[in-house]
């Protein structure tokens, strides 16, 4: 059984130079940036499938950021999900210190002000 | 993040200032220089503490009557002493209630200082950001500030114009919003302010968006390698006649580095993980604005 190098050519690029994407295309038609390594494998062609499928194997290992699936977006939105019983939470924060200080003159409290470089609630 | 841990998860500063005071949050680098109602009440009572430079921080705890008179001011998280603090400004609050409550009036808003009160883009769509490190710390720490850092979750909110909300719901997904996806929300804030992407730092990025899923990858590296996220994206937009009704988005990969504030992170490449979802207004948090348009929002939509 004979595997066509410009996929694993392809691959190779993907991963290693980061070149191509097979996500979207390139990898089947070998019209992006060959590394010296593609041009060389299709010299060789044809490669006995257990060669390609070791070398292939070896490559995909050294991938370092997969592709997320349906699997990884639910468990990463499950992870990522604020905890709502969280005591900050609990308070209920205002974001207007007018509007607050018409509220503190309405009910006769005292302004509490949590101030800071960047936003409390948000990205600090 | 060390405040929500610490300070706010005091019981009875929960109380407090659910019960007895009227609690707000702000990012003091607008108010001390806004040129408006709000900006000159806050710097009415930020004058009367320490941190009196408006040129400078003025974070800090701040209690106060509505008429403005600094009841205390403090920038310790201790919670024990801010509960102290809280009782004590309680109690000289209720000693001249009667005197503040016939001095202080409602203030109204009058003309905004438009540089500092941005507002969500009409037509367009806001969307919670939540970020987090997956792993790479050393193991176990005994610092109980270091462990809040670690698992923290950072927030902010990602604006979507009106164009952009028009084109997802044509089916598109629009480069300008990767752009401002990537260089705004990729970023690692769960240890503190975090430095945004130039856009010459996004070097690489893919996307597509087929039937309602998107899928894509980015390759964000700043221009002395010292910070660097490779990550994948996978997301789902439905939609609602002409609106979008769901816009979930996750970006998993691989960081590396940190920032002015944002030190220590995890050594070498660690996991990292940013999600979106669109926000229902349910939280007050929903209204702020993103952090990466402080003080440029012109800058954020480019």
């Amino acid at each position: 059984m004979i595997l066509n190098p410009c996929l694993l050519a392809a691959f190779i690029d993907f991963y290693i130079a980061g070149s191509n994407d097979p996500l979207l295309g390139s990898f089947w038609t070998c019209d992006g940036a060959w590394s010296s390594l593609s041009i060389m494998c299709c010299f060789f062609n044809p490669i006995p499938l257990g060669v390609v499928a070791l070398v292939a194997l070896a490559v995909i290992s050294q991938a370092e950021v997969p592709q997320v699936g349906t699997e990884r977006f639910e468990a990463l939105r499950a992870e990522l999900r604020p905890d709502s019983e969280e005591q900050w939470r609990q308070i209920p924060w205002r974001i207007s210190l007018l509007e607050a200080q018409r509220e503190a003159v309405a009910a006769g409290k005292p302004l509490f002000i949590w101030a800071m470089d960047g936003h409390p609630l948000g990205c600090t | 993040m060390l405040d929500r841990a610490s300070t706010f998860a005091h019981p009875d500063i929960v109380r407090h200032l659910t019960d007895a005071y009227i609690p707000v949050a702000i990012d003091q680098a607008y108010q001390r220089r806004q040129q408006d109602a709000e900006g000159r009440f806050y710097r009415k009572i930020a004058g009367q503490s320490p941190r009196n430079d408006f040129k400078k921080t003025t974070q800090g705890f701040y209690a106060a009557t509505s008429g403005g008179a600094l009841l205390f001011y403090n920038n310790n998280r201790d919670p024990d002493k801010v509960a102290r603090l809280l009782v004590r400004a309680l109690n000289a609050h209720e000693e001249g209630k009667e005197k503040e409550t016939l001095a202080a009036a409602p203030i109204a808003d009058g003309e905004r200082d438009a540089r500092y009160s941005p507002t969500p883009p009409a037509g367009g769509l806001v969307v919670r950001v939540h970020a987090k490190v997956l792993g790479g710390y050393p193991e176990e720490t005994e610092n109980r500030w270091t462990k809040i850092f670690q698992s923290a979750l950072g927030r902010d909110n990602l604006w979507i114009t009106k164009a952009e909300h028009d084109a997802l719901v044509a089916g598109e997904f629009p480069n300008a919003l990767l752009m401002r996806l990537a260089r705004f929300h990729l970023v690692d804030n769960t240890r503190g302010e975090p430095p945004m992407w130039k856009p010459e730092e996004l070097r690489d990025s893919l996307i597509t968006f087929e039937d309602g899923v998107v899928k894509g990858k980015v390759l964000l590296e700043a221009a002395d390698g010292k910070r660097r996220y490779e990550a994948s994206l996978y997301g789902v937009v439905e939609m609602e006649g002409k609106r979008v009704r769901r816009f979930d988005l996750v970006a998993d990969g691989l960081f590396e580095g940190g920032g002015r504030f944002t030190r220590n992170p995890p050594p070498g490449k660690f996991p990292f993980a940013v999600s979106f979802t669109l926000a229902d207004g349910s939280e007050a948090a929903d209204a702020i604005p993103p952090q990466g348009s402080r003080g440029w929002v012109e800058g954020y939509f480019r």
